[in-house]
This record gives C-alpha cells, structure tokens and sequence, in this order.
C-alpha cells in the first residue's frame, strides 16, 4: 500500500465515521435537511465556503489561469460582494420564515404549490447533471490515486458520497464539509511555499512567468465583455443557489449568518488567491501541458513531496465532495420533500418523511452514474453541463427569490415566466448567442423582465402570503 | 517585493481591493451588531421598568 492508500483510506474513515454520528444524532426532518437550524458561525460559515469551493477551483480555475492570465483572477472579488449582498439585503428576509428547502419558501411566499413544483423539477434537473460532471473529476483522481479504471472510480466516489449523505443527511454533510475544508485549506497553505521555492523564490517567479507568458499580467487574456459578464454569473449564482440560499436556514440567527459568511469570504477567497499562486508556478513549472486542467495534478504528483502531493489530492478530492454532497441534499430534498411528500404522499408520519427523504437522495446519487455508464452525458457535454449550471440557477431563481422578499406585487405567474424564461434564454444564448457574453446576461434580464412584466399584469397574491415576509410595523 | 510591484496592479491590486471589501464588511457587520442591539435594549425597557 502506498501513502496515497493510507491518505486517502483515512480520509474516509472518518467521514464514515462522521455519517455514522450524524444517524444518531437525526430525530426529525428539520435535522436531516437544515441540521436542526442551530449552527454556530463556524461551521455555518465552513459549509457554505466548503459547498462553494469545488472541483472548478482546483481543476478548473488553474487551468483556465494557466490559459488567460491573472486577470482571470478578478472575477474572484465578485464572490465577496456577492456574500455581502445576502447578509445585508436577502437573508434578513429570507429568513423571517424558517423552511426547509428553496421550493418550499417559494411556495410559501408566492401561495403556490405549482411553483414549488416548478422550481423543484429544475433544480432536480440541473443537479442531478451538475453531479454526473464532478463524479466524473472523482473518477479520474481515483484512476491518479488508485490506478483504477474511470468508471470504477465513478461507483466508488458516489458510493463513499451516498453512504454518508443518505444516513446522516445535512448534519454529516456539515461536519464532513468541517473536515473537507481543513484539507483544503492545509492543501494549498502548505503548497504555495513549496511551488514557489520549486521555481527558485518569489522573485524568479515573477521574472519566469512573464518571460514564458507575457500576457500573463496583461488584461488582454479574456474580453472585457466576457469578464464582467462571467463576473456578473459567479455574483449572481453565488447569491441565488439553492445549496446556498438553504445554509440561510440551516444557521442560527442573522447575527450568526453575518459571522458566518465573513468566515466563509475569507476562507473561499483565500483558498482562490492561493490557487492562483500556484496557477502562476505551473506556468513556469510546466510551460507545455497539453491542457490547463492537468495543471494541478502535476504540482500534487511531480513537484510536491510524496505526504504533501497526497494531500492536494485529498484536497481536490474534498472539493468536489463537499459541493456533491450538498448537492445530493438539494436534489434528494427537490424529489423527496418538495415533489413525492407534498403532491403525492403529504400525509406520512415523521419515521416514513425520513425514510422517504433517505431513499430520495439514493434515486438523485444513482441517477447520475448510471447515466454515465450508459454513455450519457461524457466528454464535451459535462464540461458545458458545469459552466451552466450557476448561469441557469442564477437565471431561474434570482427574481423569483430577491424580489419575492423585497416586492409584494411579485406574483406566482410572475415567479413562474421569470423561471422558465430565464432557464429558456439561458440555453438559447448558449445555442446561438455570442460567446463574448455569458449567458448568464441575458438569461437574467430576461428573468427580470418577465418576473415584473407578468406579474404587473396578475392578480396581486393573498395578504396572508405577504404577511410574513412584509410585517406592519 | 519589488518583482511583486513590478507585475503591476493587475496583480497587487487584486489583494488590494480584496482588503477594502473585507474591511468593509467588517466595518458593516459591526455597524449592523450595534443597531440590532440598540434596537434590542429600547424593546426591552418597558419589560424592565414593569414591576
């Protein structure tokens, strides 16, 4: 057995062991999907940095660094604003009334249980094949680590996520995130040093980089169009996913979520700017690399020592972990709690939701897989499935959600053109529109566009929806 | 250091604005404590005073 083995091997004991606590620790629904509403700032704070740090920041936005240039990594500051924005403006009225999960709230707040509906089919659609992308990252670091064939490493990936996932629901994910963020963060901490002693100092890396890349420190890598409209994705996506807008629920108080969110800019901003670092290290370390992506493997098994190199590879691996599993909760939660409990079968006792919501997650973890072992969703498509996903949930739930709080005209029919519109526009301009946008752009305008126009023209919703959301004072 | 100057502020820059924003929310967060819980001690003064 090597180190990788015995890494890794203990890595996973312990988020077995986190899921097997987390069992006992679950009585009710509220535990199994928002851990009770009780976090502290902490762990609050350590789940929404460890769901928004995925794959893509390791994989993804070193490659793309490796590529354009640093001023890739502006768009790192639209993630800050973003937080700010939920704790100064949404979240004191997102959560006036305590739900738990996304549809719910808009049915809720809209009197509508065809909107939860709605919500619940898109966001179990764009999950589910948000996972199928990140299991496939998993495959390939178990065929790095183990040596093992892709689609075994796809099985054993979803298996180790939905055992712990299914049995302790929100509450092991929270502490497996605990635990995925520190092997992040000692990833790239530890790292960073060591790649820059690698090139020869601080001074020589600067000199390198820009010998091998001159436009590295140039803004003429991405067009400016594209930056701040991919700028204006991350800012909207970080704000409007429902993976995050549930962690809302699942904190305390707002005192807590304000903490809380200040933990995770530091954090999920911090890690970004380390990763860049070494974004910049592999330019000089690896000048030729037939792909950005492979950037960070290399620096894991080439230049840092063997303990270190797998513990980047843990690290990567707790990325795209942290994000699935949070993931697999809003996708089981959108099948299980929104869709099978509240339209078919609303009347189960406490024992058979839970036992529902568990075998929800399994259907929403399997699906994924098997479509990739029947040759659905592989190569091009996953990629273009990832850089999506936040365009689309930005799209479908950013009105719908900032405006049901801020706006009491906003209607159910209103609620609903602004999601399937923006979903619409959303895949138009990725089909035919121009690449220097993002289609985030005119997914969004168009979803404000409908959310105010149709709801102007509908019959304003009942006062008692309202009044939790917009008390007289 | 200087090597760090000298790729310019598309580099040093982007640390720099990252301070200002969490500096600012710091500021804000603190700000926001404080009003909550002044707002927090008026509502309570009538329940203190009661007998």
């Amino acid at each position: 057995m090597s180190l990788h083995h015995w890494v890794f091997g203990a890595y996973f004991l312990i988020v077995f062991g986190i899921g097997w606590y987390s069992l006992r620790q679950t009585r009710n629904e509220t535990d199994y999907w928002i851990a009770g509403g009780k976090l502290g700032w902490v762990l609050g704070g350590a789940t929404l940095a460890a769901t928004h740090t995925s794959a893509g920041t390791f994989i993804g936005t070193i490659g793309v660094m490796y590529t354009v240039g640093w001023s890739f990594g502006w768009l790192v500051l639209s993630i800050p604003l973003a937080y700010w924005f939920v704790a100064a403006v949404l979240a004191p009225r997102f959560t006036r009334v305590r739900k738990l999960t996304l549809p719910a709230f808009l049915e809720t707040r809209y009197d509508s249980k065809g909107i939860r509906g709605l919500s619940s089919v898109i966001i179990l659609v764009a999950t589910v094949v948000y996972i199928q992308a990140q299991i496939v990252a998993g495959g390939l670091i178990a065929n790095i680590v183990f040596g093992v064939p892709i689609q075994w490493g796809m099985i054993g990936f979803t298996v180790i996520l939905l055992a712990y996932t299914v049995i302790g629901g929100m509450i092991a994910v929270v502490y497996t995130d605990f635990v995925q963020l520190i092997i992040m963060i000692l990833g790239v901490v530890l790292a960073v040093p060591l790649a820059i002693r690698q090139v020869g100092g601080v001074h020589d890396l600067f000199t390198y980089v820009q010998a091998v890349n001159p436009l590295t420190f140039t803004w003429e890598g991405l067009p400016g169009t594209l930056l701040f409209t991919m700028g204006l994705a991350f800012m909207l996506g970080s704000v409007a996913t429902p993976e995050k807008l549930i962690r809302l629920y699942a904190m305390k108080d707002m005192a807590t979520i304000r903490r809380g969110i200040l933990f995770a800019i530091l954090v999920i901003t911090g890690v970004n700017l380390l990763v860049f670092i070494l974004s910049l290290a592999s330019i000089v370390l690896f000048p030729v690399l037939p792909t950005g992506d492979l950037a960070m493997p290399m620096i894991a098994l080439a230049v840092l020592p063997p303990t270190l190199g797998a513990l980047m590879l843990a690290a990567i691996t707790s990325a795209m972990m942290s994000t699935v599993d949070s993931l697999l909760i809003v996708a089981g939660s959108a099948l299980s709690y929104d869709l099978f409990q509240n339209l078919v079968h609303p009347k189960a006792t406490q024992r058979q939701k839970i036992m529902v919501n568990r075998i929800g997650i399994l259907v929403v973890g399997c699906i994924p897989v098997l479509l990739l072992l029947t040759g659905v969703g592989e190569g091009e498509l996953v990629q273009f499935i990832v850089l999506l996903f936040t365009a689309l949930m930005a799209s479908a739930f950013f009105m719908p959600v900032v405006l049901g709080v801020y706006w009491r005209r906003g209607t159910k029919e209103g609620a609903a053109a602004a999601m399937v519109g923006g979903v619409a526009a959303t895949f138009l301009w990725k089909g035919f529109g121009l690449e220097t946008i993002d289609p985030v752009l005119p997914g969004f305008l168009i979803s404000a566009v409908l959310m105010v126009g149709v709801s102007l023209l509908t019959k304003p919703p009942p006062e008692e929806a309202l009044a939790s959301f917009f008390p007289r004072s | 250091m200087r090597s760090v100057l000298d790729a310019g502020f598309i580099f040093w820059g982007l640390f720099l604005v990252f301070g200002f924003i969490v500096v600012g929310y710091l500021v804000w967060m603190l700000w926001a404590e404080g009003r909550e819980a002044s707002s927090v001690r008026v509502k309570a003064q009538p329940d203190e005073e009661a007998p």
